[in-house]
């Protein structure tokens, strides 16, 4: 499976970014048998950009045609594109790109959801905030 | 690192006192920077003491585009007559910049509502061109206490707060990497409008400030619909409480129903005007206020880090 | 007469002085209409406790994409400078709808017309009489105000509609009074589009004194007369809006203290009354100010 990660630099010793819209790499990993093939690493131009940096950052995964995003929070609008192009979404954990990688082969990585209204107890890392 | 933008919907409710005052506190034991995200007024850098000549850069920017009609080439379309052409940008145009002026004939632009979105020069490619505009101005200076500070300004008449204050926060996460902060705190415009939602882009927390007045309370619970739009945390903070108490009661109760974590309250006292004339951060001008904004912070970084990642 | 009460900073009391002086203008036997044009925040119809009925749709462009006429040539994702439309090659371009501000440009720039103009919902237009008969003459005043849909941008497209509602109707009134949003941008700019006087409500403290100066850079580019209202006026210190006030030179028209009832007025959301609004409101009537056209 193709897997796309917002990571804080270009290796997969790098830290997984807990920004998506201003990571400052997406590193695309073909998981083949818990085994990583072809890694590639491609700068984030939005990074310094003004408007839309979600929805350009999410058009990079959706060129290289990764089938899932490992990140931090997800904007609405980067969402709606991710959702539209059929990428699912899980949320990443604090640690290299690497450890992200490994947890999402063994499938331990929880799959986000777009912004559930408050109260409802639904979504990833949103609601924590209150009790 | 982490971000905390304080919002409140209405302006002057104290979003830049808390804001300079929180700063302050913070940067005792945390490597900070602080943003002013109100480009349209920007006013955290006076609370902190600083005016404008006292910041060690300024550097203009564009974020945008505006578009230039060629009077010359109108005047020749106008005299072939060619009316019924020129109407087209002025449908073209959604943002009622421009006018039909039935004497003269013509389409008049007004360069103060244009967006640059260059729909009107699809219409009207011969008249108009689309050129960049230096709308903004970002600032980087230190305060006195020890923390950088990036703020904004845009030019007057200009347009796209909303990208300026994307620009002025990735400056300012620049230099938050470079010096490795713990915490950015972000003091943003009133409104719930873009330059609002500018600033809530990338912000893991959210400090609503309120104060116990009819419109205040309508104001935040709008703010509060924006901030669980974009699924961010939140926790609140009552400003001037002893100017109204039933509707402090009010808030309070609002607050529970909604498990909205009540990080603190500040009274109503005139010496946190005193402090604002003389540019300098409640704290800092009255060390007794000192306890309230240490709850305030001990609160908000207790409430953010019971989030899961 | 149609008169722009603004200010830059937030929450120094241009509603406050809006809603008031309505009153003291309806209340002098003239028509008022209040424009409450802080489509992000408005506030007029809590202070003068009004019904609230909507009166039209804010709408704006929505492209909607016709995949039989679409060639998948990228162009309406090029020419959008908001970055809303997204295009993958060999697929069919999407418009992530909440970045859309409206422009219609992709529509235009679709060669092969697969773009059709749709509507989204950004506001609405509500209109509102006092329910306190008691306080004010409702058959005198009259309050409109725009809302923005919470999470959208578009709030100068909001405002200009709001407008342009009240324009439709202004012939009906002695006085139109618009209410701006803080700031200066677009939504403050489009609220002042046409007004023959601006109010400038600003209080003497160095943040008040800042922002007074950008509005007032403002309405002179805008070339609008401008006169200067301190609210607050016995709080922080009065020189520095004397000298903005001179430097400027844009007259001070009016000085509104810090007074305990006005506080209590203003927390319960209730029009202040005050002998200086009253003031004021017989300046306007008076002549004596807004005067230059």
């Amino acid at each position: 499976m193709k897997v796309a990660i917002a990571a804080s630099g270009a290796t997969l010793d790098s830290q997984a970014s807990p920004v998506f819209g201003r990571c400052s790499h997406i590193i695309v990993v073909d998981i083949v048998d818990g085994d990583f093939k072809d890694v590639k690493a491609i700068p984030n131009p939005s990074t310094t950009e003004g408007g839309g940096a979600g929805i350009k950052t999410a058009r990079i995964v959706g060129n290289e045609n990764a089938q899932a995003l490992i990140s931090g929070s997800v904007g609405p609008n980067a969402f709606e594109v991710l959702t539209q192009l059929e990428i699912k979404t899980y949320q990443m954990v604090q640690g290299t790109v690497e450890e992200n990688l490994t947890l999402m082969s063994q499938g331990k990585l929880d799959e986000l959801h777009p912004t559930a209204p408050r109260g409802r107890g639904l979504g990833v890392g949103g609601r924590g905030g209150r009790r | 690192m982490k971000t905390i933008t304080i919002l409140s919907g209405k302006g002057g409710a104290g979003k830049s006192t808390l804001t300079a005052s929180l700063s302050v506190m913070l940067a005792n034991s945390n490597k900070i920077v602080s943003i002013d995200c109100d480009a349209d007024a920007p006013n955290l850098a006076l609370v902190l003491g600083l005016e404008e000549e006292d910041f060690d850069s300024w550097e203009s920017i564009t974020t945008g585009e505006k578009v230039e009609m060629d009077l010359e080439k109108l005047e020749t379309l106008k005299l072939r007559s060619n009316s019924q052409y020129l109407k087209k940008c002025v449908d073209a145009c959604n943002f009622s910049a421009i006018t039909w002026n039935q004497e003269e004939d013509i389409p008049v632009l007004n360069e103060l509502l244009c967006v640059g979105c260059g729909a009107c020069q699809l219409a009207c490619p011969e008249i108009f061109t689309l050129k960049k505009v230096e709308n903004a101005r970002i600032g980087v200076g230190k305060t006195q206490y020890g923390f950088p500070i990036v703020s904004g300004q845009l030019e007057i008449g200009e347009s796209g707060s909303g990208k300026v204050v994307n620009e002025i926060r990735n400056n300012a996460f620049n230099i938050a990497e470079k010096i490795q902060a713990d915490y950015i705190i972000m003091d943003s415009a009133a409104g719930i409008g873009c330059p609002v939602i500018a600033s809530l882009t990338g912000s893991d927390y959210v400090i609503l400030v309120t104060e116990p007045t009819s419109v205040a309370f309508w104001d935040l619970k709008r703010a509060i619909e924006l901030v669980d739009h974009f699924n961010i945390p939140c926790g609140a903070v009552i400003n001037r409480w002893g100017i109204n108490k039933d509707l402090t009661y009010q808030l309070q109760d609002y607050f529970r129903n909604q498990q909205i974590p009540l990080l603190g309250m500040i009274p109503y006292d005139i010496r946190f005007v005193e402090a604002l004339v003389n540019l300098k951060p409640a704290v800092v001008y009255e060390p007794k206020f000192k306890p309230i904004f240490k709850e305030i912070m001990d609160n908000c970084l207790s409430d953010m880090n019971d989030i899961p990642l | 007469m149609k008169i722009a009460i603004t200010g830059g900073k937030g929450g120094t009391g241009k509603s406050t002085i809006s809603t008031s002086l309505a009153v003291e203008l309806a209340a002098g036997e003239n028509k008022v209409l209040l424009v409450d044009a802080d489509v992000e925040c408005p506030d007029d119809h809590i202070i003068l406790s009004t019904n609230r009925k909507k009166v039209q749709d804010v709408c704006t462009i929505l492209p909607i994409l016709n995949q039989n006429k679409c060639l998948k040539c990228g162009d309406c994702s090029e020419i959008c400078k908001e970055n809303a439309i997204v295009f993958i090659k060999d697929r069919y371009p999407f418009i992530v709808t909440g970045q859309c501000n409206g422009c219609g440009a992709c529509i235009l720039a679709c060669s092969s017309k697969a773009l059709e103009k749709g509507q989204q919902e950004i506001g609405a237009i509500y209109q509102g009489k006092s329910k306190k008969s008691n306080q004010i003459s409702s058959e005198n005043l009259l309050l409109i105000w725009g809302e923005i849909e919470i999470g959208c941008e578009a709030t100068a497209l909001v405002v200009n509609a709001t407008r342009e509602y009240a324009e439709n109707i202004a012939s009906d009134y002695d006085y139109v009074l618009i209410d701006t949003a803080a700031g200066t941008h677009c939504n403050v700019i489009s609220a002042m589009i046409g007004v023959d006087l601006a109010l400038a409500v600003t209080e003497p403290t160095p943040l008040g004194k800042h922002d007074l100066e950008l509005i007032l850079q403002l309405l002179q580019l805008m070339e609008v007369e401008t006169q200067i209202i301190v609210n607050k006026s016995d709080i922080g210190d009065l020189n520095l809006i004397d000298d903005v006030s001179r430097n400027k030179n844009v007259p001070i028209i009016q000085k509104i203290p810090y007074e305990r009832e006005i506080l209590k007025k203003h927390s319960r959301g209730q029009p202040v009354t005050h002998n200086n609004i009253k003031k004021l409101s017989n300046a306007i009537t008076a002549k004596t100010v807004g005067g230059r056209h």
